[in-house]
């Protein structure tokens, strides 16, 4: 997978274990609670046949240089920074249509029903924990195309 | 700043809560939802503690455990779904058909974190639906649904089908034809590959008339302080590449065992005859294994992630599996006369969809070979039954879940055949109390034997497991001192599945009882002392007694198959070694005082006032 253009959390799918650690973590420190439907990195597992590879895919917003999700919010609540490239969502603005989840190639955008609004990552300001918090070294964080040793 | 102005701010939180019970009576659809008191959840935390506590209250002495008066009941732990290491664990806890005895085994999946994002710990099953069922949760609502389409599918398939109706994250427990036709040794399967195997818990799901169970909760577990648990986790994490153990853990998973009880002389090889297994060696060990793995696979959030995901060729068949697990590396292995790594891939694979235990699959195979190759036994659906005969064994397979022919024999377990054949074969029928040996011979690790003959679900491997006396440094081939060792490791382990996390994460991470009271204080806000702790783990162990005293068991009944008293093994480092009838009742005297039971085995009256234990005077 190439590396992304903007900053995001990169993924190396070949080495998850499908733990979901990242998705319980990302819940935790967005919400104070434990659960899933918080969480802002997701993983999806092809069991039992493992057939399909990577046989665990964790998805995140990959901050996409011509983003879709923004394309398609209706309310401005998606917008592409010009400066950073980031994908920020303002909730704020959010009335939880659904545009931008059926618009994004990824499927790196949900709706929390819970709060009736889109979820997506938001590199927790600049620092995402999933990339701590993941044992196997699936995640890293990479900005303006280096990871985080600076690598291009 | 004013020299008045508060250091410290706002007050601590609540305790969040941990107890909802949600209870189901299968016959009618009635659902009751309650909490469990504070002062017993204080008592008994969660897990096998709580279930134990229930499990006396709740079901009637002398229930038939294959009836529908029987209680079957999930269970999680105040740190269910919790990033610490393990805690994706849920527990089965009922009244065992293969034992009669209390049961409590332990599996993964997503159910167990699910069941806490619906908003319940405990699920309490009672009576039996009327035709078969699912019963399907989702937050508040829960239904029982007809399952005719489902019943007589194996697991997978229903697994797959229930995945495609209610969402591909749900939290899964399921049984297979093995559970439906009420094999003694039904496992409950989760997520395809993890399963409360042992005991039979998947038969009462099968006598219930229930398929399945499906949850899938919107909410969230509430935490205490959830920086503290960001805090705790990262000091986990940072230690995680300085600890050999679980880094051995990472690599190999329990594939690792092998190489130890091999070397040991405790890897028990057709049916418990000797206790090593040279051809073994480079295709059931740990590097064997590692060929044909293609990945690693964790549970829950775990950071210790010991599961393996393998690829095999079999009668020129792919077959992928998330496993094998030591134990049935060597019940499935070794112990039926078998070293081919895709032989024991394939009965894996089977049991898992048939719904069996691998452990007692094996064990049973082993049994019957033996009696086959003694002339034990002359039926002649059984006669291709010879160690090492790789088609046979996985057509028993089938034949158990299906009970066909002798395998509705094979199906009641090792004891049943025993008593069946008859002719001497009792005494190598490997079991305590109805429940067949695991992968460990206890004449190459002597507190083992103590182990099998008192846990309170017979033979069991995960109270203390076997080879840690023997990497511990200690004598294994001596009983001295070995009541107290065993003890202790019993204890920690009731801690560790009352709370509810997995036992070979822990071990991995060397974690102390210091540090899970630290875990529940940043979940839950409860303050505990590792003393406090270690009192629970008594009064647990004696409640459980209390269970299994009411349901008739005596000192009589703590016993192991006259193979271990007996036949020295002819090999290995254990060669010759025994402790005997003699040693075994030196052990469980010691036990029995230690734990402040009698000489019988009857916890004393002093015991359960010390330990807070309410149980009905006169009906010891």
């Amino acid at each position: 997978m190439s590396a992304p253009k903007h900053p995001a959390v990169k993924i190396n799918a070949a080495v998850c274990t499908g733990c979901r650690a990242c998705s319980v973590i990302c819940a935790l420190s967005h919400e104070g609670e434990l659960d899933l439907a918080g969480a802002r990195i997701r993983v999806e597992k092809h069991l039992p046949d493992m057939e399909k590879r990577p046989i665990s895919q964790p998805t995140a917003c990959r901050m996409c240089a011509k983003a879709r999700c923004v394309a398609a919010c209706p309310t401005g609540a998606l917008v592409q920074r010009e400066d950073t490239g980031l994908v920020v969502l303002h909730t704020m603005l959010c009335d939880g249509c659904g545009k931008c989840v059926e618009a994004c190639p990824f499927h790196a955008i949900w709706i929390d029903e819970r709060h009736g609004v889109a979820i997506k990552c938001d590199l927790c300001g600049g620092d995402p924990l999933c990339v701590h918090y993941c044992s196997p070294g699936a995640l890293s964080f990479s900005y303006a195309g280096r990871d985080e040793a600076g690598r291009e | 700043m004013s020299p008045k102005s508060p250091a410290r701010i706002g007050s601590p939180p609540p305790n969040t809560s941990f107890g909802c019970v949600l209870e189901v009576e299968l016959s009618t659809g009635e659902v009751r939802r309650w909490h469990v008191p504070v002062e017993t959840l204080r008592r008994y935390i969660g897990g096998r503690g709580l279930g134990a506590r229930l499990l006396l209250d709740i079901l009637p002495a002398h229930t038939a455990p294959l009836s529908p008066a029987n209680v079957l009941m999930f269970v999680t732990g105040p740190l269910t779904g919790s990033p610490f290491p393990g805690s994706g664990k849920y527990v089965v806890i009922t009244r065992s058909p293969a034992t009669g005895t209390f049961l409590d085994s332990y599996s993964s999946g997503l159910l167990a974190a699910q069941m806490r994002f619906a908003g319940f710990d405990l699920l309490i099953l009672k009576g039996k639906a009327p035709r078969p069922s699912y019963l399907l949760v989702e937050d508040e609502h829960v239904e029982i649904r007809p399952a005719d389409d489902l019943w007589g599918k194996d697991a997978f398939e229903t697994e797959d089908i229930l995945r495609e109706r209610h969402g591909h994250d749900i939290g899964i427990a399921v049984i297979g034809p093995a559970g439906e036709n009420l094999v003694k040794f039904a496992a409950i399967g989760s997520d395809y590959f993890r399963h409360a195997g042992r005991g039979g818990g998947g038969a009462v799901m099968g006598s219930k008339n229930l398929k399945a169970i499906v949850v899938s909760g919107s909410g969230s577990i509430p935490v205490a302080y959830p920086y503290r648990v960001l805090m705790l986790q990262r000091r986990l994490l940072e230690r995680l590449p300085n600890l050999p153990k679980a880094q051995t853990y990472i690599r190999y998973g329990t594939t690792s065992t092998f190489p130890i009880t091999n070397s040991s002389g405790m890897l028990p090889t057709r049916n418990f005859q000797q206790g090593t297994c040279p051809e073994a060696v480079n295709r059931l060990d740990a590097e064997g294994i590692k060929k044909i793995t293609i990945g690693n696979a964790g549970c829950y959030t775990c950071i210790v992630p010991c599961s393996r995901l393998v690829e095999v060729e079999h009668n020129s068949q792919k077959l992928r599996l998330e496993g094998p697990e030591y134990e049935t590396l060597s019940m499935l292995g070794p112990n039926v006369g078998i070293t081919d790594p895709s032989f024991v891939v394939a009965a894996n694979l089977a049991c898992d969809k048939l719904g069996l235990d691998t452990i007692s699959a094996g064990a049973v195979l082993g049994f019957v070979m033996e009696c086959v190759e003694r002339g034990l036994v002359d039926q002649p659906d059984a006669a291709g039954l010879r160690f090492g005969a790789q088609e046979a064994a996985l057509k028993a397979l089938e034949d158990i879940a299906f009970r066909r022919g002798f395998g509705d024999l094979m199906a009641e377990g090792v004891r049943a055949l025993a008593a069946h054949i008859g002719r001497g074969s009792e005494r190598f029928a490997m079991h305590v109390k109805g429940l067949e040996l695991p992968g460990y011979d206890p004449r190459a690790a002597f507190g083992a034997g103590l182990t099998y003959a008192v846990a309170p679900r017979g033979a069991c491997h995960r109270r203390a497991w076997p080879p840690r006396e023997v990497l511990d440094g200690l004598d294994p081939y001596t009983i001295e001192g070995k009541a107290g060792y065993i003890k202790r490791l019993f204890d920690e382990r009731i801690i560790m599945h009352s709370l509810l996390v997995c036992d070979y994460a822990g071990s991995g991470m060397q974690l102390t009882i210091e540090e899970y009271a630290e875990f529940l204080e940043a979940i839950t806000g409860q303050q505990y002392s590792a003393e406090e702790l270690w009192e629970a783990a008594d009064r647990i162990e004696t409640t459980i007694r209390l269970f299994n005293v009411r349901e008739g068991f005596t000192r009589e009944d703590d016993t192991l198959p006259a193979r271990i008293l007996e036949e020295p093994l002819p090999d290995g480092p254990a060669k010759g070694r025994l402790f005997g009838r003699a040693g075994l009742e030196a052990m469980k005297d010691e036990y029995y005082r230690l734990r402040g039971w009698d000489e019988r085995g009857v916890p004393l009256p002093e015991t359960l006032r010390r330990y807070h234990i309410t149980w009905q005077e006169g009906e010891l």
